[in-house]
């Protein structure tokens, strides 16, 4: 079980509906964590690699779960989770995939670009709910983070 | 002592006795004239010491010594075989029962011949003499000698035409086979019994041979037969079998003949003419035997037929064995004098040309009779025939006809060979064949052929053919085909290891190896380049035993090309599908999730939530119709708008400028056009739409541009004129080239629009075989889009001149 200070999820969403949606079913399952949003995947990457508005660490704390849309303008969901999984500092960081896509091209591009899990964004609000309420559980709860277990 | 027997009447006595049945002793005078001038030489002599008393002219012409001089000779000075040997001979006669003894006698001029002495016991005065009547037996031993060299020829002859002969004497129960027989049916011993022939012979065929043979000996009807007889080697032969009985030696002379290979050869061709030729030979053998065997027929029928009896039957024997050859081969054969008219033929001549009897030839013009007209019927005058022309040549034709009796025409080989006499040509033998059945299968084969040459050349393949060590031994280009990157004889005589490239070698003998063992046709495809072509093939690979290999090359270039525009294609048609259904998911996740949103805030009866849930979905449900619309007109691009019409490009641009010219002016944007006087054949909306969706994405991506400019214009105003839309705004990241013309692609999401612009110039360019791309120099450094439209531009021509 996690343990010390709260986990940061980075949420990449180029659709500001979609990002409202995460934010309120979160709200719901009362996920408190600090959620901090980017709306295309050259946001992504600026965020983690701390550049241009993201420089300031207290504005980009290092994220310790990435919530991650595939189909995303300029830099694409998939590139994104390519450069996290292949730069060591980042590979660790746990990525989920969460995405309108049920395409099996894409669930297997993300596994082989080690997505940690890949998730459908469900159509119907209650599975939404439900599905992130779970995220939260499995995610920020049970599972162990890497650098919290290094730490600790 | 000799006088005494000069006396008239003593001569008389011995004419009386030995030539003439005088019937009175009254013309002794006579008689004594005719033993003097008889043609026959007589010597009388005396038994026990063998003088000589007598001697008419045709001994004293013959032996060569003055008649005075033969008187005082003894018979040991004339006879040089020893008393012993003469007296040998004398007890074989006897035993013999000959009334004639085989002497070897001495002439005057030291010449020795074989003579026959036909000695009879005479009373001369009380006296007892012999009375001898001398023939000279040399012509008969040239004969002897020209019927061993004859028997040779024939035997040479049996074994080139593969022809035997066997006698069978039906008292001795066995036959006797020539050597050719014994060759043909595989036997070692000339002698064999009859039971063992005739358990060789198919047990179908038994009862057939022996009614011929019964028949022939009690009907003497000849039989002419087709046999199947089985060697001892285990081979089955075919054989044509012909028997004649000889009533006076009561034997059966037959002849045999394999027919085996006649067989073979009317299946191949090739092996058909061989036989003919060999055959043809043959008869030649054969001739010249019986050319040797006529001559000394004819010339021995002038001679005493009594001293000639049992050559004569020795002729016959051998005369009967020719006719009998000459009857049982395939070929007419007739002979001609210098007058063209005809002395002898065969029955297949008859048979060939519809003739029941040799005189209906025989005596008779043979050109008038059988060679009177050309192949197309115009008359063939008889000093224009080759045959009569040049009889003192060797002849050999195949394109001319011979008449039959019905007047029907039949295309035959003929070869015709001089009869010379004394460096004479007397006549010729003519042999020929019917070869109507040849110039079927002739034709036959070049149909054949014609059909397989026409079938090749409209197979598209290049055909290599490889020996199993796979040497290229032919190759075969078609005319539709492509040509081959390298000449033939690149190929030929070459392995397929020095000739293509390792890879493709390794793999051609792995194909090799697998139709090979496998029985199948190998298949494999591969990519050659040469000069910057790349070309795809095919390879089908098939064994055959008769000669090794083939391999049939097909250029698969075009269905490569077709296949990966299919896969494009498809890939296109995946990536539509897949964003459609991604794009038009992602509002309705919006929508249904906000108003279960709604329900709850306006339960909680919080009206900012309210609003914003509102908002939200109103946003999500514009994009979805925004999507619809765009996916609507994607759809229609292929379709004509409207007509098809000349139009000037330039004219496009200010439509495009004027629908645009409210946002121009909101955004304060320099607008500049180049020289654009382009005239352009299609349809006016789409042409128009590739310029309006160019230049709305140009003020799209403007970015914060303090003077934002967008400058339309052609550069390269030759044949191939490239239009180009450029703006000074946020510019595009070279990385992005591939997506940006790809569905649903937009760059930036603060932007307006859904993605559809680009890919609907891309597919409107496509569709006059355009190309789109742009040039940046990267982020916020401009863009600059190009494209070309060269269908349109085709067309213009054409449009000008009319």
């Amino acid at each position: 079980m996690n343990t010390g200070e709260a986990i940061v999820i980075l949420l990449a969403e180029d659709d500001p509906a979609h990002a409202e949606i995460i934010r309120r079913t979160m709200k719901i399952s009362r996920i408190a964590n600090r959620l901090e949003h980017v709306s295309d995947g050259q946001q992504a990457l600026d965020y983690l690699y701390r550049r241009e508005k993201y420089a300031d660490p207290a504005v980009s704390p290092r994220p310790g779960l990435i919530l991650l849309d595939l189909r995303m303008p300029r830099v694409d969901g998939l590139d994104v989770l390519r450069q996290v999984k292949s730069d060591p500092d980042m590979a660790r960081i746990p990525t989920v995939i969460l995405t309108t896509s049920a395409a099996e091209t894409d669930i297997a591009r993300a596994y082989d670009a080690h997505a940690n899990s890949y998730l459908v964004k469900p159509v119907d609000f209650d599975k939404f709910t439900q599905m992130m309420d779970s995220v939260g559980f499995y995610w920020l709860m049970w599972n162990c983070n890497p650098e919290a277990w290094a730490s600790g | 002592m000799p006088t005494r027997y000069r006396k008239p009447g003593v001569t008389s006595i011995l004419l009386l006795l030995l030539l003439l049945p005088l019937q009175s002793q009254a013309d002794l005078t006579c008689a004594f004239e005719m033993f003097r001038n008889h043609a026959a030489m007589i010597l009388l002599i005396e038994p026990a010491s063998g003088e000589i008393v007598d001697a008419n002219r045709a001994a004293v012409a013959y032996y060569g010594y003055p008649h005075e001089k033969l008187l005082q000779m003894n018979m040991q000075q004339i006879n040089t075989l020893s008393p012993l040997e003469t007296a040998q001979e004398i007890r074989r006669a006897d035993r013999e029962q000959r009334n004639f003894f085989v002497f070897r006698h001495r002439l005057a001029d030291g010449d020795i011949r074989p003579v026959e002495v036909y000695s009879s016991p005479l009373i001369v005065d009380g006296r007892r003499l012999l009375a001898s009547i001398i023939h000279d037996a040399s012509d008969r031993d040239i004969l002897e000698e020209t019927i061993v060299q004859s028997e040779a020829r024939l035997r040479f002859a049996e074994k080139v035409a593969e022809l035997g002969h066997w006698v069978l004497d039906p008292g001795s129960n066995s036959y006797w086979f020539s050597e050719g027989a014994l060759e043909l049916l595989g036997l070692d011993h000339p002698v064999q019994p009859v039971s063992d022939i005739r358990e060789m012979i198919l047990p179908e065929y038994r009862t057939k041979m022996v009614e011929a043979i019964n028949k022939l000996i009690l009907e003497d009807i000849p039989y002419d037969l087709h046999l199947r007889f089985k060697r001892p080697d285990g081979r089955i032969i075919d054989l044509n079998s012909q028997g004649l009985y000889d009533a006076t030696e009561k034997q059966i002379f037959g002849v045999i003949h394999d027919i085996t290979d006649t067989h073979e050869a009317m299946r191949r061709l090739s092996s058909y003419t061989a036989f003919y030729n060999r055959l043809a030979a043959a008869v030649v053998v054969i001739l010249l035997g019986i050319v040797g065997l006529l001559y000394y027929a004819v010339k021995r029928s002038k001679r005493a037929e009594e001293n000639l009896r049992t050559s004569k039957a020795a002729l016959r024997s051998n005369y009967d064995m020719t006719q009998l050859l000459l009857n049982s081969t395939a070929e007419g054969i007739y002979g001609v004098d210098r007058q063209g008219t005809c002395t002898f033929c065969n029955s297949a001549a008859l048979k060939i040309l519809g003739y029941d009897h040799p005189n209906d030839l025989v005596g008779h013009n043979i050109h008038n009779k059988i060679h009177h007209s050309h192949a197309d019927g115009t008359p063939f005058p008889a000093e224009e025939c080759t045959l009569l022309r040049d009889i003192d040549e060797r002849i050999h034709r195949d394109e001319e006809f011979f008449w039959h009796v019905d007047g029907r025409g039949i295309p035959i080989e003929y070869w015709s060979y001089p009869l010379r006499q004394n460096g004479d040509t007397i006549g010729a033998v003519v042999t020929f064949l019917d070869i109507r059945e040849r110039k079927a299968r002739e034709k036959a084969l070049r149909d054949s052929e014609e059909r397989n040459r026409a079938l090749v050349n409209a197979i598209p393949d290049i055909i290599f053919v490889m020996d199993t060590q796979g040497v290229f031994t032919d190759v075969h280009v078609p005319d539709m085909a492509p040509p081959l990157l390298m000449p033939t004889d690149r190929f030929l005589g070459h392995s397929i290891d020095a000739v293509l490239p390792a890879d493709i070698a390794a793999r051609a003998r792995y194909a090799m190896t697998e139709a090979r063992e496998q029985d199948t046709i190998a298949t494999f495809e591969y990519q050659l380049s040469s000069a910057g072509i790349v070309r795809f093939y095919e390879s089908r690979t098939v064994y055959a035993e008769a000669f090794g290999f083939i391999a049939l090359i097909r250029d698969i270039s075009d269905r490569k090309t077709a296949e990966t525009t299919l896969k494009q294609k498809n890939q296109e048609m995946e990536h539509f599908v897949y964003s459609v259904s991604h794009d038009l998911k992602s509002p309705l996740v919006t929508i249904k999730s906000f108003l279960s949103m709604l329900r709850q805030d306006i339960q909680a009866q919080d009206h900012e939530q309210v609003e914003e849930d509102l908002r939200y979905i109103a946003g999500a449900a514009d994009r979805m119709d925004e999507l619809l619309a765009a996916l609507l007109q994607l759809s229609r691009v292929g379709r004509t708008e409207t007509e098809a019409q000349l139009i000037d490009a330039a004219e496009l641009v200010e439509q495009c400028l004027v629908a645009l010219s409210g946002l121009m002016h909101e955004k304060q944007i320099e607008v500049r056009v180049g020289d654009i006087a382009q005239k352009l054949y299609g349809d006016p909306v789409r042409l128009g739409q590739i310029w309006q969706n160019l230049v709305e994405n140009a003020v799209k991506y403007l970015g914060n541009q303090q003077q934002p400019q967008i400058e339309i214009g052609m550069e390269d105003q030759g044949d191939n004129p490239t239009f180009y839309v450029r703006d000074n705004g946020i510019g595009i990241d070279p990385e992005h080239a591939e997506r940006i013309f790809a569905l649903f692609s937009q760059l930036d999401p603060q932007s307006p629009g859904c993605g559809l612009g680009l890919p609907m110039v891309k597919k409107i360019v496509e569709l006059y075989q355009g190309r789109v791309w742009f040039e940046s120099g990267g982020k916020g450094k401009g863009c600059c889009f190009y494209f070309t439209l060269p269908s349109a531009l085709i067309t213009t021509e054409e449009e000008k001149e009319q």
